[in-house]
């Protein structure tokens, strides 16, 4: 009992110590914060599983970021990007949004890439009536009745339906879905797929896997007996190459068909991925000016060909920019008005309005593996 | 349907070869110096890791592989040499516990200089005799050149090892070590050399099952050991710790139940019945099915 | 003679501290507790949903529990348990699960916390009981194994249950909980804790760490008191999931795998096997830590690894060992001190 008293001493002295650094650093950057600049929070994936999409996300946003800075700012108030990596952990992104909001004091949130995470910062972002934006996440629930959370994305039911009748077009009869269960994105795709595709009298299997599985072929020996028309595969590039490389194995060869988490596949398994096809937004072959204008500096900026996540990240800041430069102050609400607005027709990834539930409306661009390159296929 | 009972059970044999061959590690060490080499797993994943950077390097696949090999049979060795042998005696618990850290010592070594990215072994550098995607047809099913070759090296190994115990004096020394340490010391047997060969033998088998689980599964990632690792170990104990049949036996075992729940279950419980069945084998058979019976000395 | 019987009384004198009932020494670690909160509780800005002190104040604690809870089942019972997360699971999911069909009658934050953290912990005792009943007959390293299974069975359970969120996660956990009330469950939890530890039960418990055989002969019910001891281990590990629960507001099974039962115990092995203040210590001290080395979090576990060979090797004890913290220890050291100061400047 008594033993607790010396440490609890210890203690105090500990926790103080730390207290009056902090204080002293906060109440240095109060002085600075308030009137010259625009604090943007990005929460993303840049080490982790899913890096890759993390960093072309926020690459493409600080592309533009820089942009606006370098034409004098917004209203002459230049950008302040707060960034922090999550490592695409729920957990993590929820530490990293608090420390945000409460010490870095920033106006919106930029965040997160994946589904899961999004979905566990979007409660605190309503809750703490911070605007937030995730250019990336398309499941549903990250929006839904939430009226400070906004995407740059389609959605998941969206991105699911569309996919459905595009096969269903392609006269394809029976379906397998290969669903990652620990997955929000894959879960969600899987199910709006599903319901279109029953609509559609598709037949469809369904398999489950977790995030820890590596050996696949075991379920697709048995997707194999069942010999379906095509293989829907709803999940990050990287499990997805795997898959493909053990379906290779067994001969497994249908037509695959995947959501836009699938670009990326061709920096390492794009022979494996010959011939498949998904839904996207951004196709590196379109014509038009935008679109070549943003791959010429994206390239010439980081020295990469740029995947769809690096166009959203880019589109996510040309819609702050026109919300920003219409608001009187910087308060959350009429940040929030102002996003809710938005009305765009320069984006890359096609022209951008919201409904009801903050979700954009947009076209869906079907993308072919082709001799390890992606190319447009058509736009529904 | 037949056909497709044929399938699962060669995808079971594949991933069992793998579990029988890290398992050999297990056993081999935990019958030597009785410890649960918690590291052992991670073997597989610097294994995998050596192979990638010697093949990224346009280093040939096959010397890659005994690169691998060597490098971590002296890894295992040097493990041992600093971190268990000064605890030979102290109590059970300091020992895991330092196997645990040397475990994410590994982990996260691998973690700074790689990141958690995976890293994907080129499909063109790996030679026709493993490559997934050459097939011969065996009649009723087409079998890949790598699920022959896994199964096929497994066995061999597994022969070879034998011999080496039951004909040879260092194997000959090994046991004898396992079964008392005191009296084979007396006998002139050099304990600390015999324990350091059978450290260099298991990581060496551990290493080879990790190049063929890259093959197999071509991501190479800070974590990927872990699971096989445990479940390599789980096949140990099914089989009996310290018996090398039986690790063997355990692999098999394993493998194929794991592939059967997938095939015929659902991929997600997996997991759960394999981790069932080690607990169900702990609490009613402790010593596996050709475990020594041993009893805890007082 | 004079020698030994001063040996022998300050032997015993030590034994004493924990049955004495000191009153000046409960009053005053009372008074104290008292204070401590008072000094937390005046530095955060209550205006913020997220302070980030108050945020890290309450993962402080919550670790303080996990911790503490895990030292009854390693350091003071010596069974090596690796299943401490599958515990905290099942704490954390039944308090969630029943935190949120809650939500429609509008009770008070504090009750609603009190009553799921009950349930979480009362389930998580009860996992506890069976998976100590499983290992009677193991010792060591299988005991160890067996935990290990336990947990990750208990992980990969949830991850196919579809009404707790399956793999993906259960998501909008109401967040009941504030510094006041984290701080409160955290205090009452270590006091029960430590008084289990200091009574006649606890020192049963202890008694299988040094010596099974020895115990059972002097007629302690062994298999009794390591149920006993497993039970209340997984309910306070429940206790401290419900709390974590409700910070976090939200669950993936993945996050309590085998990782975060090794986190906890690199705790209470850097702070001592069997030392619950140094345990409260060292929660506190790598809690800490890891908030102020966000940014470098692959270096967390390569810290972590080295810290654990390293004790392993040269301290098997950790800092504290088997030593507790207690005030008259402190009184007695600072005596000395000064007893040799007054010495020297006598001379």
């Amino acid at each position: 009992m008594k033993k607790l008293l010396l440490l609890m001493s210890l203690l105090v002295v500990f926790i103080l110590s730390c207290g009056g650094k902090k204080e002293a650093a906060e109440n240095g950057e109060k002085k600075t914060a308030e009137s010259d600049v625009i604090k943007i929070g990005v929460i993303g994936p840049l080490t982790g599983e899913v890096a890759q999409y993390g960093e072309a996300t926020i690459n493409g946003f600080k592309l533009k970021v820089k942009e606006i800075n370098e034409a004098g700012g917004i209203n002459g108030k230049k950008i302040e990007l707060v960034i922090s990596d999550s490592k695409g952990d729920s957990t993590e992104a929820v530490n990293i949004f608090k420390k945000m909001v409460s010490q870095d004091k920033i106006n919106l949130v930029v965040g997160e890439i994946i589904s899961s995470a999004s979905l566990a910062i979007a409660d605190l972002a309503q809750s703490a009536k911070v605007p937030m934006i995730t250019p990336t996440g398309t499941n549903f629930d990250i929006t839904k009745s939430k009226d400070y959370v906004f995407r740059t994305t389609f959605t998941d039911p969206y991105q699911g339906v569309v996919t459905a009748k595009y096969a269903h077009s392609k006269g394809i009869k029976s379906v397998a879905v290969l669903t990652n269960s620990s997955n929000d994105y894959a879960v969600g795709l899987a199910t709006s797929f599903k319901e279109e595709a029953a609509k559609n009298s598709i037949t469809v299997i369904e398999e489950k896997y977790t995030k820890d599985d590596k050996d696949f072929k075991s379920i697709l020996t048995k997707i194999k007996g069942q010999n379906p028309e095509a293989v829907f595969i709803p999940d990050y590039y990287n499990t997805i190459g795997l898959i493909l490389t053990q379906a290779n194995e067994l001969g497994l060869k249908t037509q695959y068909l995947g959501g836009d988490g699938w670009d990326g596949i061709q920096t390492n398994f794009g022979a494996a991925a010959e011939g498949a096809i998904f839904a996207s937004q951004f196709a590196p072959d379109d014509t038009a000016e935008v679109v070549q204008k943003f791959i010429a500096a994206y390239k010439a900026e980081y020295n990469a060909e740029p995947i769809v996540f690096a166009a959203l990240g880019y589109d996510t800041g040309s819609i702050l920019e026109a919300a920003l430069k219409s608001v009187k102050d910087l308060s959350p609400a009429s940040i929030r008005e102002a996003i809710a607005g938005t009305n765009a027709t320069n984006l890359i990834t096609g022209d951008l309005k919201y409904d009801a539930e903050r979700n954009p409306e947009k076209k869906v661009t079907f993308i072919e593996v082709k001799d390890g390159k992606l190319v447009l296929k058509e736009k529904l | 349907m037949f056909k497709n009972f044929i399938e699962q059970t060669i995808n079971g044999l594949q991933t069992g070869s793998i579990y029988a061959l890290i398992a050999l590690g297990y056993t081999m060490v935990y019958g030597i110096v009785k410890l649960i080499n918690f590291a052992h797993g991670d073997i597989l994943m610097v294994g995998a890791y050596t192979v990638f950077i010697a093949v990224s390097n346009s280093i040939p696949f096959p010397v890659a592989l005994i690169l691998a090999i060597v490098f971590c049979s002296v890894l295992g060795v040097v493990i041992d040499w600093f971190a268990y042998r000064p605890l030979r005696n102290a109590p059970r618990i300091s020992a895991l516990i330092t196997a645990i850290g040397i475990s994410f010592l590994l982990e996260s070594a691998a973690l700074i200089i790689f990141g958690a990215t995976p890293k994907i072994i080129d499909s063109k550098s790996i030679p026709a005799f493993l490559s997934p995607n050459i097939k011969i047809n065996l009649g009723i099913v087409n079998i890949s050149m790598l699920t022959i070759f896994v199964i096929f090296i497994t066995i061999v190994c597994m022969y070879i090892l034998n011999l080496f115990i039951k004909k040879t004096k260092l194997g000959k020394a090994t046991r004898a070590v396992s079964q008392d340490t005191g009296a084979a010391k007396l006998m002139g047997i050099n304990v600390n050399l015999t324990i350091a060969i059978t450290f260099a033998i298991g990581s060496g088998l551990g290493a080879l099952g990790g190049v063929l689980y890259a093959i197999m599964y071509p991501t190479v990632e800070p974590y990927m050991g872990m699971l096989p690792g445990l479940k390599a170990f789980i096949a140990a104990v099914f089989g009996g710790i310290g018996s090398i049949p039986g690790a063997m036996i355990g692999g098999y075992v394993l493998g194929i139940i794991e592939s059967y729940t997938k095939g015929y279950i659902s991929s997600t419980w997996a997991n759960p019945i394999v981790f069932g069945v080690l607990i169900l084998i702990l609490i009613f058979k402790p010593n596996g099915l050709f475990g020594k019976n041993l009893k805890e000395k007082v | 003679m004079q020698k030994t019987k001063q040996n022998t009384e300050n032997k015993w004198g030590n034994l004493n501290y924990f049955n004495k009932l000191n009153i000046k020494n409960y009053s005053l670690t009372f008074l104290f507790l008292i204070a401590l909160y008072f000094v937390l509780y005046l530095s955060i800005d209550k205006g913020n949903p997220f302070d980030y002190k108050s945020g890290i104040y309450t993962s402080v604690l919550i670790s303080i529990i996990f911790a503490v809870s895990l030292n009854i089942a390693v350091g003071l019972m010596g069974q090596l348990s690796l299943g401490h997360a599958g515990f905290i699971a099942i704490g954390g999911y039944t308090a969630a699960f029943i935190s949120k069909l809650l939500v429609p009658y509008n009770l008070p934050p504090f009750i609603q916390l009190i009553v799921v953290t009950l349930a979480g912990g009362i389930l998580a005792g009860i996992f506890g009981f069976f998976v100590g009943g499983s290992t009677l007959r193991l010792r060591g390293d299988y005991l160890a194994i067996i935990t290990l299974a336990f947990g990750e069975i208990i992980k990969y359970v949830i991850q196919n249950m579809n009404f707790l969120g399956g793999a993906t996660g259960l998501k909008s956990i109401p967040s009941i909980l504030d510094f006041s009330s984290v701080y409160f469950i955290a205090v009452i939890s270590v006091v029960i804790m430590s008084m289990i530890m200091t009574s006649r039960k606890g020192r049963q418990i202890l008694s299988i760490r040094e010596n099974e055989i020895a115990a059972e002969n002097i007629g302690i019910d062994i298999n009794h008191v390591k149920l006993y001891g497993f039970a209340l281990s997984a309910f306070f590990a429940g206790v401290g999931g419900s709390l974590f629960a409700h910070n976090v507001g939200i669950l993936t099974p993945d996050k309590f795998g085998f990782v975060f039962s090794i986190e906890i115990l690199v705790m209470i092995v850097f702070g001592g096997l069997g030392s619950i203040t140094g345990a409260v210590l060292s929660a506190v001290l790598l809690t800490v830590l890891n908030e102020q080395l966000r940014e470098v979090s692959q270096y967390r576990y390569l810290v972590y690894a080295i810290i654990l060979i390293i004790l392993m090797i040269f301290r098997p004890d950790g800092v504290f060992g088997k030593k507790e913290l207690t005030i008259p220890r402190f009184i007695n050291k600072y005596k000395r001190i000064r007893n040799n100061l007054n010495k020297k400047n006598n001379n």
